[in-house]
Order: structure tokens, then sequence, then C-alpha cells
């Protein structure tokens, strides 16, 4: 454990830039992975994480910033170390696996110089459950196998941290959930150090240890899955995280008064501020309530539950999760009621700025 | 911080991909893809030179001479040949694509055959058995008809061409049916929309791209084309210019006549362009879609039958068979051999040589143009292209002019003959390894420097290997192309050396067909050999 903290991280960015033309792609990202840290990039298409990538992998040369790969500088402004000599294995999103090469061709082509190359290939096969297919094409794989030999060619090299490229958009929805948990598993036992793309938040929670929302060229939020659910540190990454909605409220003496009653006041509010809470669906509940003004807009059968969208007498629109025991229909009058029975998410300015005392 | 929409960030990190050719020092990309570029607009940029050199005189000249009916009679041939072969291919592609005909698959290869059969032999098997004394008339002669219509001129090198050029269409409307998503046909059939209006109004449509640019091929080839028109006796621009610079002492005519050769060339390429259109947006997606359906013809069956065999018979049938009586009359008459395999050495050798080269020296285009877009890359790849628009005479002639003034040494050899193959046949090169480049991922040769291999080392694992079938292909085609050449080889070979399309030429020009029939029969079926692997290897 000792050693281990010694060690310098696996990767480091510090103000890392990227801008192609008036377009900045990534955006003075300071960013820190440790050993064998799994670390989810997060963010809608067009954020600039699969540049944040390419720029660790050494395919993209930084505007501005420094980055170093296991305590070793190799980019700053205007020079890149090349990628083959950074010691970053990369598992790219249609997988890449070189086509004229069997799955032994391509395990054993990062390392066919290195001595014990044989039993490293069969190492990582094994590791990746695939050591009967050595002498099978690409094309003669399926899709979560071929993602596995992508994966074994990258860990071959025993490099100082794996990157994962969108890697299980090319799978259908069923075989996902299987694959993604087999790689996380295989990751894991071979202790490596990951920093995966995605714009999938439930795959970013699955994943993750850490996950870094990004957002127009910068990083939002890093935080454990956790923290990122619970504690958002913006608007922004609540609504990327699930449904949230926010309502405005109004402190006064003890409390916080909003459109569905009395909240608790945390004690960093300052009087007369104006604060939005932020709740999440299941901190809503509807009932019948024909005087009601507030009016059911829509609603989302989710199997288990249902979601509500409903229209509060201000005109804002909050959502409801309900088990289905009970079923409105658009169109009818309900009563809202606030009952989260935890701490709720206070903003100032659209940045976190307390908890609501239970 | 400004906010882009998504599209324009993804525009401008996508090209600007990492690859080996951009990973490479600029000048180990540039210097080849531009030296090459250079040498295939050399021709065409000193003929330009020359002609301007003339000066005021020029528009006179053209003027003088009987430059509109020349324009007029190409125009004319264009025309009528692109609407013949577009009019015949449409329906054969769709009967071998989409129903049920009896002997499909041996139709779908008949119907391409024409492409082995070079215009000069077409044309002089037409007079040969249409012509006056010719084959028909001898055994019509005892019935009483003692005329034939005419062969010579405007008809006869209209329907040979014709019979030709379709393949080219009909290749490139097959290709476009088989990638057709049926789900557009069927969609507009459960809107209430016949089976005949659904193809006027969704499938021709969708067409238009692949019809217009197999209708360019066709043009481009009717245009350039010098030995039917000539054997068939119907002056266009080709035969026009080859006269001049064949008889006059001034050869300036020549050099004029040869741009505005090129001008009607690049107004058949913008027209295509206009065509076209923006229809090439419409392709369905990529991937493997379902095989459309097949469309069964019922009682037309025996109907589709007879017009198959029609084409195929007088397009493919009727031709070989003509030249089987030749061949056989002439080897009876004792005709030697000895040339002929000179003849087909030194042209498979030319060929051959050409091949390599053109394929070596597409490969800095096609990679600069696949891997490095931008403004440079852009302007390299239209200079390669000039060779599509230029008539083989049009790049003789340039090359005679320039290897006279300027390239003495080379002048007279095999080396300047080649010269012009590669740049007549170089885009047809560049745009096959374009294709084969553009299906390595570029992330494919990333994880090769990924796992430690220098920008050289990627090339040589990953990118050449994965290109090998393109190479071979390529090759394969400029080496067809090469063959069947005839207006470049007749002008620039070296004195004394013969290959088989000169002397089926000298053959034919001075009418002894016998002794043209053997070597005919030995270069189409050297050039079928590829044809076919090429066809198989685009089904497979």
């Amino acid at each position: 454990m000792t050693s281990r903290l010694l060690q310098p991280p696996a990767i480091r960015c510090f103000g890392l830039t990227k801008r192609f033309g008036d377009v900045v792609a990534v955006d003075r990202v300071d960013l820190t992975v440790e050993h064998g840290r799994k670390l989810v990039l997060l963010g809608p298409s067009g954020c600039g994480k699969t540049t944040l990538l390419r720029l660790i992998a050494g395919f993209e040369m930084p505007s501005a910033g420094t980055l170093a790969v296991g305590g070793q500088v190799v980019a700053w402004p205007q020079y890149a170390l090349p990628p083959e000599k950074r010691r970053v294995g990369m598992v790219f999103q249609d997988y890449a696996l070189f086509p004229h090469r069997d799955v032994r061709g391509n395990v054993i082509f990062g390392i066919n110089r290195e001595s014990g190359r044989e039993e490293r290939v069969r190492e990582v096969l094994r590791m990746v459950g695939l050591e009967d297919k050595e002498r099978r094409m690409p094309h003669e794989l399926s899709g979560g196998e071929q993602q596995r030999v992508a994966l074994a060619r990258a860990l071959a090299p025993r490099p100082a941290v794996v990157l994962l490229d969108e890697p299980f958009s090319n799978l259908d929805t069923r075989l996902r959930s299987r694959v993604r948990a087999e790689v996380k598993e295989i990751l894991t036992a071979a202790k490596a150090t990951c920093i995966f793309v995605t714009h999938d938040q439930e795959e970013a929670l699955f994943l993750g240890d850490t996950i870094a929302v990004m957002a127009e060229g910068r990083i939002r939020q890093v935080d454990t899955p956790e923290g990122i659910f619970h504690r958002p540190a913006t608007p922004f990454v609540a609504r990327f995280m699930g449904i949230a909605d926010f309502l405005p409220a109004k402190v006064d003496g003890d409390a916080l008064v909003t459109e569905l009653g009395l909240v608790p006041r945390p004690r960093e509010a300052a009087p007369d501020a104006t604060v939005e809470v932020m709740v999440r669906p299941d901190d809503l509940s509807i009932h019948p309530d024909a005087g009601s003004e507030a009016q059911i807009m829509g609603r989302v059968f989710l199997g288990g539950h249902y979601t509500y969208r409903v229209r509060l007498p201000s005109g804002l629109e909050v959502h409801s999760l309900m088990e289905h025991s009970l079923t409105f229909g658009v169109g009818d009058r309900v009563a809202v009621r606030l009952d989260s029975g935890h701490p709720l998410n206070c903003y100032v300015n659209g940045r976190l700025h307390a908890t609501t005392p239970v | 911080m400004a906010l882009v929409p998504d599209e324009v960030k993804e525009l401008a990190l996508s090209s600007r991909r990492w690859t080996p050719f951009s990973g490479l020092p600029p000048v180990v990309v540039w210097a080849p893809a531009v030296l090459v570029a250079s040498a295939a607009a050399l021709p065409l940029l000193y003929l330009l030179i020359r002609t301007v050199g003339v000066g005021e005189e020029l528009p006179d000249m053209l003027f003088r001479w009987r430059t509109a009916g020349v324009l007029l009679r190409s125009a004319a041939l264009v025309g009528g040949v692109t609407t013949g072969a577009v009019a015949m291919a449409v329906p054969l592609a769709w009967l071998t694509v989409r129903t049920d005909i009896p002997l499909r698959r041996m139709w779908s290869v008949a119907t391409v055959l024409p492409l082995v059969i070079p215009s000069y032999v077409a044309a002089f098997l037409a007079v040969v058995a249409l012509g006056p004394k010719g084959m028909l008339q001898g055994w019509l002669a005892p019935l009483g008809v003692e005329r034939l219509p005419e062969i010579y001129g405007y008809p006869g090198a209209a329907v040979t061409l014709v019979l030709l050029t379709y393949p080219y269409v009909l290749l490139s409307v097959r290709g476009a049916l088989g990638r057709l998503d049926p789900a557009l046909e069927e969609t507009s059939r459960s809107l209430g929309v016949g089976r005949w209006e659904t193809f006027c109004l969704v499938i021709l449509p969708l067409l238009r791209p692949s019809i217009a640019g197999g209708a360019l091929l066709v043009a481009l080839y009717t245009l350039s084309d010098f030995g039917a028109v000539s054997i068939l006796r119907y002056e266009t621009f080709t035969w026009a210019i080859y006269i001049q610079y064949d008889g006059a002492l001034d050869r300036t005519l020549a050099a004029a006549l040869s741009l505005v050769l090129i001008t009607v060339a690049l107004a058949i390429l913008i027209v295509e362009g206009r065509v076209r259109g923006r229809a090439q947006y419409y392709r369905s997606t990529a991937g493997a879609v379902r095989p459309p359906g097949v469309v069964r013809l019922g009682r037309w069956k025996w109907a589709a039958v007879a017009l198959m065999s029609g084409v195929v018979g007088v397009s493919v049938v009727l031709p070989m068979g003509v030249l089987g009586y030749w061949v056989v009359r002439g080897l009876a008459a004792g005709e030697a051999l000895q040339f002929l395999w000179q003849d087909a050495f030194n042209s498979v050798y030319v060929s051959l040589v050409a091949a390599l080269v053109a394929v070596a020296a597409a490969l800095p285009v096609a990679g600069l143009v696949v891997r490095h877009q931008g403004r440079m890359s852009s302007v390299v790849e239209k200079l390669t292209y000039t060779g599509f628009a230029l008539p083989g005479i049009v790049v003789a002639l340039a090359l005679v002019f320039l290897g006279v003034r300027y390239l003495t040494p080379i002048y007279q050899t095999v080396i300047m003959l080649v010269f012009a193959y590669v740049v007549l046949f170089l885009p047809t090169a560049v745009n096959t390894l374009r294709a084969s480049l553009l299906q390595v991922s570029p992330s494919v040769e990333e994880a090769a420097r990924c796992l430690g291999k220098s920008p050289l080392g990627v090339m040589a694992t990953v990118t050449l290997p994965l290109l090998r079938p393109g190479f071979v292909a390529g090759a394969a085609i400029v080496f067809l192309l090469a063959m069947k050449e005839l207006p470049a080889t007749l002008i620039l070979s070296p004195i004394g050396f013969t290959t088989l399309a000169t002397s089926i030429w000298s053959a034919t020009s001075e009418a002894f067909f016998a002794r043209a029939a053997v070597p005919s029969l030995l270069l189409i079926l050297v050039t079928a050999f590829p044809l076919v692997w090429l066809l198989r290897r685009g089904e497979g």
C-alpha cells in the first residue's frame, strides 16, 4: 500500500487545452488518475471527451497545458511524444482489430520483440477467456469476443493506462450489459488503470470508481458515482445524471419557501437569498385531489413504476415517480407532495451551495 | 466560450485525425504525391503553353478549318451513343439484378463481356460482316440483294459504340441496384404506389447518380475513341487530330484541335456533375442491408430471355463468331504467326510495367487524398485526374511535342509509352487504391501506434498488407486498359516496336482482315482473364 502511495499518478493533466481553429475542444483540464483506478469521462457528444482521450494517447498535440503518464511528462504545448513511446493502451470504439491477423497475431503485435511473449499472449488470452480462439480471424468472432481481443491486445504490453473510447456503443443492448460486466471484471483482475469515455450515464455509474463530467470542453465535476448522482455540482450535471427538477425557493426565517411547501433552511443560505432546490422524481409523490390546480401532463410506463409529468400552478413542470398500484391519467388533477426523507441540494447562481438539514 | 454546433466540432475533429500519412514528416508525404501530380498534368500544361504561344492566329485557324463540322459530328456521336447505352443498360441491369429471369448468373457475366472487345476490333468485325462485299452481303447476294444499308458513317459508328460501351452503365447501375435499401421500395408500395410508378418515382431517381456515372464513362469513351470512328470513317475529333498529326507538316492545328477536344471533355464532366447533383447523399445506410426482393416475371419471362439473347447475340456471340471464322480462314490461308509472339510479348510487357508504375504512383496520391484532406490535397487529386478527361491521342500528341523538344533522351523509347499509359490510367489506379484505403479504418493504424509501432512500422505491418487487394485490382485494371489502348501506342511506340494493338490496326487499315483476326483473338483472350477475375472479385 505504501509503495503505491509513493508512485506518481498514472495520468496527470494540468491546464490541458486543445484548440482546432476557433473551436476549443478541450479547455484547461486538470485531472489526476491514480494507479489501478477507473475513471469515466462522461459527457454529451461533442463535449471534448474523445479529444481529451486522444491527447492522452498521443494522437493530438496540446495547444496549452501539460500531460504526464506514469510520472513522465509526455506532452506540452506544441510537443507530443509519439504514441508508440507512451505506454498507453487503447481500445477503440470499432475495436480496430487488424483484419489480416488472427487473434494471436493481434495480441502479440505490441510485444513481438519481447522475451516471454508467447507466455504473455497466453496469459492475457486466458484473462479474457479466449485461450481456445487463438487461431480465429477477427471476422469469425462475435462482437463481444472482438471486444475482448481488443482488450487483450491493449493489455498485453502492460501499459501504464488503458483508454477505452465508447467501448460498448457497437454492441446491442442485451449484449451490452453482459459485456460491460465482463470487461469491468477483467480490468479489475488485471489491476489496470483505465479511462473510459462514454455519453451513457448508466454505463458511467456502473464502470467508474470516479466520474468526470465534461461539457463544452471543460470538466464540470469529478467525484465518485454516488457523489455525482447525489451532489451534482451544477444543474447541467444533475440533468445529465437523470431527471432533475429545480424549484425556486426564498429564504424565510428557518425555512425555504417553495411552491411545494417548506424545506428546512441550510445554514449557508443568507437571509433573503434566492436559491433553487433540486428534486428527483422519487422525492415527489402525487395524490388524487380534484380541487388542485396541478395537473398531469404526461406519463411514461417503466414496468414497475410510472413517471408522471405534472404542471404546477406556477406553470413549472416537475416529475414524480410512483408505483403502478395507483395510476393516474393525463389531465387528472393531483396534489404534489415533497417527501424526500433525505437532504436536498440547494443551488445559487447555478452552483451547488448547500444541502438542507434533515 | 463560444457554443459550437456538434457537427462543426465533429468536422474539426475528424479532419484532423492522426494517421501514418500525416504523422510522417510532411515532405515524405507531399513530395511523391506532388511529383506524381505534376508529371500527370505535364502533357496538358505543355499543350496549353504551346497552343497559346501561337497567339492570335489560333481562332482564325480553327474557324478556317472545318472545326464546326467535326465538333457537331463528335457531339452527335457522343449524344447518340450515351443515350443508346443508357437506354439499353438500365433494363438489362434491372433484369439481371431484380428478376427471376432464367440463367440469371450467365446473363450477368455475358452482358459485361463486350468490355474486352477493343473498339478497333469491333469496328473491323462490323466492316467484314456487314460492309460492302462483306459476309452478310455474300450470303444475301444469291437472293438478289445488291446493297445493304451503309455501315460506314454515323449509324455504323454509333451502333458499334453502343454495343461496346453499354456495360459501363450496366455495371454502375447494377451495383447501385444491389445496394439500394429495399425498405425504400417497400415504403413506396405500402403508401399505395404501384410497382411501375414506384420504379419511376423512387428507384429511377435513386439510380440517377449511378446512371450519370456510367453515362460519363460512355461519353468520354466515345469522345476519345479513335479506332472505331476511323475504321468506320466517321470524322470526329480524334480522327481529325490523327490525320493532321500524321499528314500535315505543321502540327499546330492538331494541338489546337486537341485543346477543343479537351474543352468538350471538361464540359461533359461538368454536365455529369450537375446531373449527379446532390443525389449522392441519398445513398442508403452502410452495412449489410437486406437483399432486395426478386420480381417474378411470370409469362414475361420468355420475352426477357429473348431480349437478353438478342443483346448478347449481337454484342458478344456475333462478333466472336465472325472473328472465329476469320481466324480459321487466316490460318488456313497460311498467315504467318511468327511476328505475333513478339507483338504479344511487347503488349504484355509494356502494359505490365505501366500497371506497376501506375499503382506505385497512385499510392502517395491516394494516401494524401484519403488521410490528409485539405486544399493542397484536393489540388493534387484534381491534377492526377486530368488523364481521365484526356483522350489517348491528346496525351500522345502532347508527349510527342514535349519529347521532341525537351525529353529527347527518352523520346522514341518504351519509357515514353509507359509514361503516356500512366498519365492516362492513373485516375483509375488512384480510384481503386482510394476505395481500398477508405476501408482501412484510421483507428486500426492508431491501434498499431499505441502498440509501439513507428509511422513507417505501421505502414509496413498494417496499412500496406491491408491495401494488397487494392494494389492487385488497380494493376489489373490498368493492365487491361493499356493492352487495349490504340492511339497513344500508335503514336508513341518506338520505331519497330509493334504490339497486338498496333498490328491489328495496321492490318485492318490495309484491309488485311485475315491477318488482323489472330492478334485480335489473342488480345481479347489476354484481357478477358483480368476482367473475369475482377468481376468475380467484385461479386464475392
